[in-house]
């Protein structure tokens, strides 16, 4: 996959390591936000931690390049997008969550949106999952998306199994499936598929882009 | 004429089913109702050979 910078819309040269179950939290930063969105981030840690997942913020990288380049590692680095949406939010603070939320949906990463009563979701977003924060039922909902994660990574298994005569389709889905699964079965599985292509040149970007050391 | 490699697998996010044609390494239909197609074998989870 062709990564871009998107500050010079060039094409991104430097690899980008994949880090399975890593989740991008999109929310308000900060400590003036409100405090349901530590309550929320609070129980979520919770069922991450359950399912072996760790979640990022942008506060939590420091890279020292420009905030945007940041942002950008990020989505294609992590595995899942959460965005966390509360009304009280500012709308340039909303734009940039949904900006990074459809970001993620384009270039095929998992994402679902947490968010608080009466908190409205742009038309563009109404078929992507979401979940209303109560505090009675939020954990229990929460569980059963990672279950669903869990089909979801077995889906893209199998359909890269079934779709090797189509080897960058096939790539492309078992790294997904490794991307939520941290499976070393399927991290094998890329490694075999990598070094079936003969071309160097597409053979070396996969390996940038997915695995650095193929075994 | 050859018979088509197809295979059939249930995508849990829309819960339907996608026609997978393996000689051809594509995902070649998505069913609109539910249940799986008709004499489409649905692929199994392969396990590697040590």
């Amino acid at each position: 996959m062709i990564i871009y910078d998107v500050t010079s819309n060039n094409i991104f040269e430097e690899p980008i390591q994949m880090k399975p179950k890593q989740i991008f939290v999109m929310t308000k930063l900060g400590k003036k936000r409100a405090k349901i969105i530590d309550e929320i981030m609070e129980e979520m840690d919770e069922i991450l931690n359950e399912h072996k997942f760790t979640k990022l913020t942008a506060d939590d990288l420091i890279t020292g390049n420009d905030y945007m380049q940041k942002i950008n590692k990020l989505i294609h680095e992590s595995a899942i997008g959460i965005a966390i949406v509360d009304s009280s939010f500012e709308c340039r603070t909303l734009c940039n969550i949904f900006y990074e939320c459809g970001l993620m949906d384009s270039i095929g990463k998992e994402t679902i949106i947490i968010k608080t009563e009466k908190t409205e979701i742009p038309s563009d977003f109404v078929r992507t999952e979401y979940i209303e924060y109560s505090p009675n039922t939020f954990k229990n909902k929460l569980r059963s998306y990672f279950k669903v994660l869990s089909s979801q990574a077995e889906y893209y298994d199998k359909v890269s199994d079934n779709t090797q005569k189509n080897p960058i389709y096939s790539i492309d889905y078992t790294k997904r499936a490794y991307m939520l699964s941290n499976s070393s079965q399927i991290y094998d599985k890329l490694g075999v598929r990598i070094n079936k292509i003969k071309d160097k040149r597409i053979k070396e970007a996969f390996t940038n882009s997915i695995i650095q050391n193929i075994r | 004429m050859a018979k088509k490699d197809v295979v059939q697998v249930k995508n849990p996010r829309t819960n339907k089913y996608v026609k997978i044609d393996r000689s051809k390494g594509r995902i070649i239909d998505q069913k609109k109702s539910d249940g799986p197609y008709k004499g489409v074998p649905i692929a199994r989870k392969r396990t590697t050979k040590k």
